[in-house]
């Protein structure tokens, strides 16, 4: 399964969400607004509020996210491993105006403040368990 | 040795039950904390919170720390400090990971309003065959799932899809509490 395959799962329509976990083991989950497709290998995620999360992929890299698909809600996961933090570049632009019009749609205009995004090289996509025994195409 | 295809389910959502009413087969606790017992991390705010329209995601890690992030099936109060989870049975990373003594993390959030709570605590009882009670629990949440959805303006129909029909369930002693809910805030510990 290819990221452009599930392209719609990216359009942030339902919130994400992504599991770190510490060197020592300890798991975190936090949900994110959206998870923005960079490339045919690559996604990023806004920090916004993502203290431990940052903290987390610091010392381990590993990633792994949970996407629902707005159409019928089934959910992909998406094992990935951190590359970089962008606090500028066309990237960081992007996410920022995405955040901006999210913020706007949901009422919280001011309370999202980007202050980077994290770059995740994608090493996995599977599908998440469902009601259904399989996933549509 | 537990079985995934113990118990099937009707995924039609039913009225919800009182926040509060106990579901049978699993027994309902509130400690209060005084000094020298370790606080009470799900409180009666906290009941009102997993009881109401909810999404609430379970992560765990492997021995390598590779973390893993599921969907919670339905989240019981069964003792202090203690849920009762339930989760896919096919959900094979976390399954895996869910063994007595094991960290896992807990995130619930309410649909209506984003206020989002997490807690951290250690596997006491790795996952087992649901039981007739934790039927009730899964109906009890995909009720209040599937109401949050409709307040969102989702069909219910399509808010089925993110759950499965069997389940399986482990039980989890919590320590820590944060709150996540989306602001500058967000990620403080709590207790």
């Amino acid at each position: 399964m290819k990221l452009r395959d599930i392209a719609g799962c990216f359009e942030g329509e339902i919130p994400a969400t992504i599991a770190t976990c510490s060197a020592a083991g300890e798991p975190n989950v936090v949900t994110i607004s959206q998870v923005h497709l960079i490339d045919d290998e690559h996604v990023a995620i806004s920090n916004q509020f993502l203290s431990k999360t940052a903290a987390n992929l610091a010392e381990n890299p590993l990633a792994t996210l949970l996407i629902p698909d707005p159409g019928c809600v089934f959910s992909y996961r998406l094992l990935t491993q951190r590359v970089r933090t962008d606090t500028d570049g066309p990237a960081f632009d992007q996410v920022s105006e995405k955040i901006e019009l999210i913020a706007a749609m949901t009422g919280m205009v001011g309370v999202f403040d980007l202050q980077a995004i994290e770059v995740l090289r994608v090493l996995d996509v599977s599908e998440a368990p469902t009601s259904s025994a399989t996933v549509p195409a | 040795m537990w079985s995934h295809d113990s118990v099937s389910l009707s995924l039609e959502p039913t009225p919800l039950s009182p926040p509060d009413a106990p579901v049978e087969g699993t027994r309902s606790v509130t400690v209060n904390a005084v000094a020298g017992q370790v606080a009470d991390l799900i409180d009666d705010d906290m009941r009102a919170l997993i009881n109401g329209p909810t999404s609430v995601l379970c992560a765990t890690a492997d021995r390598m720390n590779t973390p893993d992030v599921t969907r919670v099936a339905g989240l019981g109060v069964v003792g202090h400090n203690r849920f009762r989870v339930l989760i896919a049975a096919r959900a094979v990373a976390a399954v895996t990971n869910i063994t007595t003594g094991a960290r896992c993390a807990i995130s619930a959030g309410d649909m209506t309003n984003y206020r989002t709570i997490q807690w951290k605590g250690t596997v006491v009882q790795a996952c087992e065959r649901s039981t007739p009670g934790d039927i009730a629990l899964q109906q009890r949440h995909l009720a209040a799932f599937t109401e949050g959805t409709r307040i969102q303006g989702m069909p219910w129909r399509q808010a089925m899809n993110a759950f499965p029909r069997d389940v399986v369930a482990f039980e989890l002693e919590v320590d820590q509490m944060f709150d996540q809910t989306p602001g500058r805030g967000a990620g403080r510990r709590i207790a």
